[in-house]
């Protein structure tokens, strides 16, 4: 009976029904979008780590990252990459030699990280090759290639075809150097990285350092992030001996900027929450205030005050119910709309573009945050309804149809 | 006589007023929050970042900041050190000798930066002596040295053992020098973790033979948005022959990040101020539902559609700038009590922050500037959605109005 | 009569021919060789002139072939005592002061030398004009009033030297290095080095005076004066130890 009656006043007063509909369609409308929009910028900076810096999992001799000395290198790291490749989950894999030494020039000097890379695989691991905005990539036309950043080549007067020469103690303690051409010049986001890497060829690496075609670091890159957890175990098995970490643990910044947005995200979530509730009781409140004259009524004509709270509640109930679609529907399909296209966040800010950062945003959701949103936003809306329900209780009939 | 006409009606029916002007106020309220939250947390990453090493400013001898070497390094005498320090704003001047040098303990080598500085001053910039984990903190009248935890652990060094220091001197006079380690210093950052020697400038600046010298001067400010004027202030002071920089310019990267982020927030906002302007929107939806009646009963006894509209747009005026000043008086307690004690999260998110030097905290920034421009927005905004009601009774038709 | 004719002008022009036929790296190598011997020790004062101060050391070098060399301080007292070896590739560092032996690792390396327009790397490096480069002649001039070879020679495209082109003045009689220009890959001028004052030291005729100019660097310049110099005398290899480093007078 109650709900008969709920019924008909949902359709009695239109007005107030679209009303609170619509809030809720914003509401939830407004919630998922920004939690994918979040969720898609979380995304973008991850995604934009792994891929062109740090991969999702690392390997290396336990002792090699305290202070990266030649000695500890990887026995047996061609034979690894091969096995690595064929693993379950990976999707790339690639061997380094990675030695600190001294790059110089008729300008100057700087300290520098020498990436001794394999070639091919870099090019998808890091995508270096398309970092490159001046010359080429490795080509092996030319012996003893090296890429340099662009800052580096700026400090130090290197052009294309510039020779620089590289300096480095090697594996037996002994200063080794030799003399590099510029193929490449490549530029990242981040200055000082471009200012203190510079890439060679892992062959090329290995016979300066006394160690011919081995690789002190080994780089994959998973098909899918969510086997992270599950490749990690399987190696750790695999090599006992050696350490295999993953990119939150390599780049602990990375982590603590994850971590920093989602706080912000849910901090920002509860505040739109409360502008919605707010929005909600003050609809109901008025519109309660427009029923005065109806409750009074229906308390004097013995409806108990219990049963007109429940009608209320109900109303809401409906209403929110029915808003939920409303919501969702549009939700969806902004998020399918701009997850195609994107949203480029270079019209607020000019800086982003010239550091080739992808300005575009590509929000998307997780099924489970889905769920989350749409329990808020309902919780919110119900518990927004109660407050202006319980002061319908607190009516006094005779007053009431008075009014 | 249209404004005592309008407070009475408005006053007519207390409950409607209140409730329209709540949700105006709620809304200032709300926006004040948001955007003062936002710039706390922004302005508190700054403060984090620049408490580093950098400090907000950094006063060098010109070109030092392109070729960071000894020879660049300027005398440091009392007329600069106390002119920075009366720039208004300048909180803390610690001048500073820094310089690339060799460490050494036993067959280990590995390059490190030393710092020579005050150590209070330092104290008061960096926090530096809330780094340390072992042993106790340098003063200005012991030679010995803090080491980064990274590097002690490299050059397997702890608290009393000897720090071998070589490099360049001033002058092309060769640096050297041997120093007890009385305490180790752990820096989120694992560049300064690895790299650092902080010692008391006297001591420095005899390692390098260049007493009576210093390579820069870092400045602690107590308002950043007087950053740029107090740079120009001491640009001005200091003279031509000295540069003066933010740390924006100092680290342009961190800048970029810091400005990437703030645009996703615009979208935050242009939400929030959809889903207010909507509530307000509902809110007055209501209301003109509810006084239908009235509203056909005045224009069938006579009164001219116009002269509703202006009573009712009297009344929008009214209640938005009630409610309005009402959102302000409100929102200035819960803003300052939110900068007083600002939301502090805990676990593993503040672990994290706190391994980096980061405090764990949200808080607010209390600034006239947001409140007034917030308060402008929802106003404006709350005014125009206030024409609706003036539009709906232009509309009127008395006889169906008045059917209920 | 013509056989006579021609066997006169053969006679005359002999000493012609042969000097033509003496290949640039040759006369690089015969200069280099003058200028080092097999062994050699020498007493010497080095100058660094800057725009804003200058400063004067004294030291005593020994070197043993092209992979020993000692070098230590006498003068000023700040810095008396201080040694410097170099063992094929690597650099040894003794500073009384604290008493340490550092070997300086590749980062020092391109760093000045004693403040100097000179790097550690320079120390290391020297053995290689006549071994990284190719070698030819171009015009003859004249220095300070001595006819000189002018030999260009450019780096091997694997040898770790910096410069893109290097030009040496080489005396024709003495064999002499007299004035270098060393050039970067782009042909910019970087440094110039001028020796003069040339005298009898150590049994030959070689400059006493040395002077580094970088051209970028206004103000700048480095001058080595020898003021001694002995060579091939036997020097024992127990010398050139990193024991021996704390010991040297």
């Amino acid at each position: 009976m109650l709900f008969k009656i709920a019924w008909r006043n949902i359709w009695r007063n239109k007005t107030r029904s679209i009303v609170i509909l619509v809030a809720v369609a914003i509401g939830l409308w407004a919630g998922i979008f920004l939690m994918a929009f979040y969720n898609g910028m979380i995304e973008q900076r991850i995604r934009s780590a792994i891929e062109s810096e740090i991969s999702h999992i690392q390997i290396h001799h336990p002792e090699f990252r305290k202070d990266y000395d030649l000695r500890f290198f990887l026995p047996e790291g061609q034979s690894m990459v091969e096995s690595l490749k064929k693993e379950a989950g990976v999707k790339f894999a690639g061997g380094r030699m990675i030695i600190n030494g001294m790059a110089a020039s008729a300008a100057g000097s700087a300290g520098v990280r020498i990436n001794g890379v394999t070639a091919d695989s870099e090019a998808a691991l890091t995508k270096l090759s398309g970092k490159i905005v001046s010359g080429k990539y490795f080509s092996g036309e030319v012996k003893n290639e090296i890429i340099v950043g662009k800052k580096l080549a700026k400090k130090l007067k290197l052009e294309l075809h510039s020779k620089t020469i590289l300096t480095f103690t090697d594996h037996d303690g002994d200063i080794a150097s030799g003399a590099f051409r510029i193929v490449g010049i490549y530029q990242t986001v981040n200055t000082p990285y471009d200012e203190s890497n510079v890439f060679i060829r892992a062959e090329d690496a290995g016979i300066l350092a006394g160690l011919p075609g081995q690789f002190n670091e080994i780089a994959l890159l998973l098909e899918k992030d969510e086997d992270l957890d599950r490749v990690s175990a399987a190696l750790l098995k695999k090599y006992p001996l050696l350490e295999v970490n993953n990119w939150m643990e390599i780049s602990p910044e990375m982590e603590l900027l994850v971590m920093a947005m989602d706080q912000m995200m849910i901090f920002y979530m509860g505040i739109i929450m409360l502008a919605l509730a707010f929005g909600i009781i003050n609809t109901m409140l008025m519109s309660v205030l427009e029923r005065t004259r109806e409750i009074g009524m229906l308390l004097s004509l013995g409806m108990n005050k219990l049963r007109i709270f429940g009608m209320i509640l109900l109303e809401t109930v409906f209403l929110v119910l029915a808003g939920c679609p409303a919501g969702i529907l549009p939700a969806m399909l902004t998020i399918l709309y701009t997850r195609k296209k994107g949203i480029d966040l270079s019209i607020f800010s000019d800086t982003f573009s010239s550091f080739g950062y992808s300005n575009v945003v590509f929000p998307s959701l997780k099924p489970g945050q889905f769920g989350m949103i749409m329990l808020l936003v309902v919780i919110t809306a119900l518990i927004s309804a109660l407050f202006p329900a319980r002061r319908a209780l607190s009516l006094k009939p005779a007053e009431a149809i008075r009014k | 006589m249209i404004v005592k006409l309008t407070w009475r009606n408005l006053w007519r029916n207390k409950r409607r007023t209140m409730i329209t002007m709540a949700s105006v106020s709620f809304a200032v309220v709300l926006a004040v929050l948001m955007q003062s939250l936002q710039k706390g947390v922004f302005d508190n990453l700054i403060k984090n970042v620049v408490s580093f090493y950098s400090g907000y400013l950094q006063v060098h001898k010109k070109g030092y900041w392109d070729e960071q070497v000894i020879e660049n390094s300027f005398a440091l005498n009392d007329t600069l050190l106390k002119e920075a320090g009366y720039v208004a704003g300048v909180q803390t001047v610690v001048p500073r000798i820094e310089s690339y040098a060799l460490a050494s303990s036993g067959a280990i080598t590995k390059g490190c930066m030393v710092c020579g500085t005050d150590p209070l001053r330092e104290d008061k910039l960096t926090q530096l002596s809330g780094k340390l984990i072992k042993g106790s903190y340098f003063s200005t009248e012991a030679n010995s040295v803090m080491l980064g935890a990274g590097l002690a652990e490299l050059l397997g060094l702890t608290v009393n053992d000897t720090l071998v220091l070589l490099g360049q001197g001033f002058q092309g006079s060769l640096a050297a020098g041997k120093y007890p380690v009385s305490g180790i210093l752990r820096f989120g950052s694992p560049q300064l973790n690895e790299s650092m020697v902080y010692m008391p400038i006297s001591a420095a600046q005899k390692f390098l033979g260049a007493e009576g010298r210093a390579t820069s001067l870092a400045l602690e400010i107590t308002d950043l948005g007087m950053l740029e004027s107090i740079q120009q202030e001491m640009a001005v002071s200091a003279g031509p022959l000295y540069e003066v920089m933010t740390w924006k310019e100092m680290m342009p990267d961190i800048e970029n990040h810091i400005r990437a982020d703030s645009a996703g927030f615009y979208i935050w906002t242009g939400i929030l101020y959809l889903i207010i302007a909507f509530g307000i929107f509902s809110t007055l939806l209501m209301m003109t539902a509810e006084r239908k009646y009235e509203f056909g009963m005045l224009v069938a006894i006579g009164m001219k559609k116009m002269r509703l509209g202006l009573m009712l747009l009297a009344e929008t005026f009214m209640i938005t700038v009630m409610g309005t000043l009402i959102g302000l008086l409100l929102g200035l307690p819960l803003v300052w009590y939110f900068r007083e004690k600002p939301v502090r999260f805990s676990g593993k998110m503040a672990k994290a922050y706190e391994q980096f030097g980061f405090e764990p905290i949200f808080p607010t920034v209390l600034e006239p500037q947001i409140f007034i421009t917030q308060a402008l927005i929802v106003f404006g905004l709350a005014f125009l959605i206030g024409l609706y009601p003036v539009w709906s009774a232009g509309r009127i038709d008395p006889v169906k109005a008045m059917k209920k | 009569m013509l056989r006579l004719r021609f066997f006169f002008i053969l006679i005359f022009f002999l000493p012609a021919l042969l000097v033509i036929a003496q290949g640039a790296r040759d006369v690089i190598k015969k200069a280099d060789d003058k200028a080092k011997g097999k062994s050699s020790q020498a007493v010497m004062t080095i100058q660094i002139i800057r725009p804003s101060w200058t400063r004067e050391m004294s030291l005593k070098t020994w070197t043993k072939d092209n992979d020993f060399a000692l070098i230590l301080v006498t003068a000023p007292v700040k810095d008396k005592g201080i040694v410097y070896l170099k063992r094929k590739k690597e650099v040894w560092n003794w500073i009384p002061a604290i008493e340490r032996n550092i070997k300086l690792p590749p980062s020092m390396m391109s760093q000045s030398w004693m403040g100097t327009d000179f790097t550690n790397d320079d120390l290391v490096k020297e053995a290689s004009i006549v071994e990284d480069y190719n070698h030819s002649f171009l015009s003859d001039a004249v220095i300070d009033g001595r006819d000189c070879y002018q030999v260009q020679m450019i780096p091997k495209p694997d040898a770790a030297v910096v410069w893109g082109r290097v030009l040496l003045w080489v005396d024709k009689k003495e064999f002499i290095m007299l004035h270098g220009e060393y050039f970067d890959e782009a042909g910019k001028l970087i440094n110039t080095l001028h020796a003069s004052d040339v005298k009898m030291l150590g049994g030959r005729m070689l400059p006493a005076r040395l002077e580094m100019v970088p051209a970028d660097k206004k103000g700048n310049k480095t001058i080595l004066l020898y003021r001694d110099l002995v060579f091939d005398k036997p020097i024992a290899d127990e010398l050139f130890s990193t024991q021996y480093m704390s010991k040297v007078q």
